[in-house]
C-alpha cells in the first residue's frame, strides 16, 4: 500500500469512528443520519487538505475531527438555510411524528390538540417555555439538564412546574385531562 | 393528559408558516456549547424547539458537541488511568522496597540531612565472623569514617575509608555474641562532618 493509500485508509477510519459517535448520540432524536454523512464527506476533504500524511493522520486527536465538523456543520446549516429560502418544505419531511404512527382521524385529533399545546406554550413565562418545548419534543429531563448546564433534579422540578403551567393553560383553552372539550 | 399524550400531539402538531424566528446558526451553536447568559439561551432554546428545522440543526450540533465531549472523558480517564497505574506501580516499589528493608536492605532516607544512607548490615542483623559494610555516598564527601561502637558507646572499630564500603571482623573467645551499634560518618570537604544514625547489629566471633 503507497503512503497516500495508507494516509487515506487512516483517515477514513478516524472519520468513520467519529461519525458512528456522533449518529450514536443523536439517534434517538431528530438527528437526521444523511446530514451526518453530508458534515462528515466535508470534515473528510477539510482534514485531508490540512494534514494529508499518514504519519500526521495518525497522530491527529479525535478532538480536531470533532472541531472540524463543528465548523462544517454550522456551514452546512448555513447553506441549508439559504437554500431553503423560498421554499417550502412538504409536512411529511418536517412533521415530527411520521404518518405511519397516527393516520386519519387520529393524526387530525393529535394535531389539532397540537396546535392547541403550541398556542398554550405562548402563554407560559419564557424562562420556561424552552423546556418545555425540549422535553414535548422527546428529550428526557437528564439531557435537558446536560444541554443547559444544570442537575438532572434541577431539569426535573423546572420540567414539571412547566408542564404544570402548560396543563393550566390548555384547561383554559377548552383541554382537560381527557383531551379537546 | 398524561405527559406521554403532550408529546405525542406536540410533536404531530403543524408546522408554523415558516422558520423566520429560528435563531442563527450562532446562537444554535453558543446554545450547545453552553456560552451566554442563562436567560438567552433559555431565549433561543424556545426559538429552537419552536421551529422543527432548527430543532434537526440543533440536534446536529448537539450530537458532534456530545460525542467530541465523551472523547475527552474517555481520554481524561485515559490519562487519569495512566496515573492510577503509575501510581500503582510506585507503591508496588515502594512495598517491594519496604520488603526489602524487612529482609536486610535498608532503603529508609537518612534522619540526618546529607548523612550517609546504611545499607548494610540490615538493622539488627546477626552475622558470625567478617561483616561486610555498606553505604550509599554522600555527593561531594571527601571520604567516610565507620564506627562500631559496642552498646555502652564505646568505639572498637574506626575504619577511615573513601570508599562506601568496608568490613569489620570481631576478635575474642569463639561463639561470643554481642551487640553492637554501627555509624557511618561523611567527611565534608570543610572539615564538617555528618553522621548517619546509629545502627544496631549483633555479632557472633566465629
Amino acid at each position: 500500500m503507497s503512503p497516500a493509500d495508507e494516509a487515506s485508509a487512516a483517515l477514513d477510519a478516524l472519520i468513520a469512528r467519529c461519525a458512528d459517535k456522533v449518529r450514536l448520540v443523536g439517534q434517538a432524536h431528530r438527528l437526521d443520519p444523511a446530514d451526518v454523512d453530508e458534515v462528515f464527506q466535508e470534515v473528510r476533504i477539510r482534514v485531508w487538505k490540512a494534514v494529508g500524511e499518514s504519519e500526521r493522520i495518525e497522530g491527529l486527536p479525535a478532538s480536531y475531527v470533532y472541531r472540524t465538523a463543528e465548523s462544517v456543520a454550522l456551514d452546512f446549516i448555513r447553506r441549508r438555510r439559504a437554500r431553503r429560502a423560498g421554499t417550502t418544505d412538504p409536512i411529511e419531511t418536517i412533521g415530527g411524528l411520521e404518518a405511519h404512527e397516527l393516520q386519519g382521524p387520529d393524526r387530525l385529533a393529535a394535531s389539532e390538540l397540537g396546535d392547541l399545546i403550541e398556542r398554550s406554550l405562548g402563554d407560559l413565562a419564557e424562562n420556561r417555555r424552552g423546556v418545555v418545548r425540549m422535553y414535548l419534543a422527546g428529550y428526557g429531563t437528564g439531557e435537558i439538564g446536560a444541554a443547559l448546564g444544570w442537575t438532572e433534579a434541577k431539569a426535573r422540578n423546572l420540567v414539571y412546574r412547566g408542564l404544570a403551567d402548560l396543563r393550566a393553560a390548555l384547561a383554559s383553552h377548552g383541554v382537560g385531562a381527557e383531551g379537546i372539550r | 393528559m398524561s405527559d406521554e399524550e403532550l408529546r405525542k400531539a406536540y410533536q404531530a402538531r403543524r408546522p408554523g408558516a415558516s422558520d423566520g424566528g429560528a435563531p442563527s446558526p450562532e446562537e444554535l451553536q453558543r446554545l450547545v456549547t453552553r456560552e451566554g447568559a442563562e436567560a438567552e439561551r433559555l431565549r433561543t432554546l424556545d426559538r429552537v424547539f419552536a421551529s422543527k428545522n432548527a430543532e434537526r440543526e440543533f440536534e446536529l450540533l448537539r450530537a458532534i458537541d456530545q460525542a467530541e465531549r465523551s472523547a475527552e472523558a474517555r481520554s481524561r480517564w485515559r490519562r487519569v488511568g495512566s496515573l492510577a497505574l503509575a501510581a500503582s506501580v510506585l507503591l508496588a516499589v515502594a512495598g517491594v522496597l519496604t520488603l526489602r528493608n524487612r529482609a536486610g536492605e535498608p532503603t529508609r532516607a537518612p534522619s540526618v540531612e546529607g548523612a550517609p544512607l546504611q545499607l548494610l548490615p540490615a538493622p539488627d542483623a546477626r552475622v558470625t565472623g567478617g561483616v561486610p559494610f555498606l553505604w550509599r555516598s554522600v555527593p561531594g564527601a571527601r571520604g567516610y569514617r565507620l564506627e562500631v561502637l559496642t552498646d555502652a558507646g564505646s568505639v572498637v572499630t574506626s575504619i577511615q575509608t573513601s570508599d562506601t564500603t568496608a568490613s569489620y571482623t570481631p576478635s575474642g573467645a569463639s561463639g561470643t555474641q554481642a551487640t553492637y551499634r554501627w555509624v557511618v560518618v561523611a567527611l565534608l570537604p570543610e572539615g564538617g562532618e555528618v553522621a548517619s544514625p546509629p545502627r544496631r547489629l549483633i555479632l557472633v566471633t566465629p
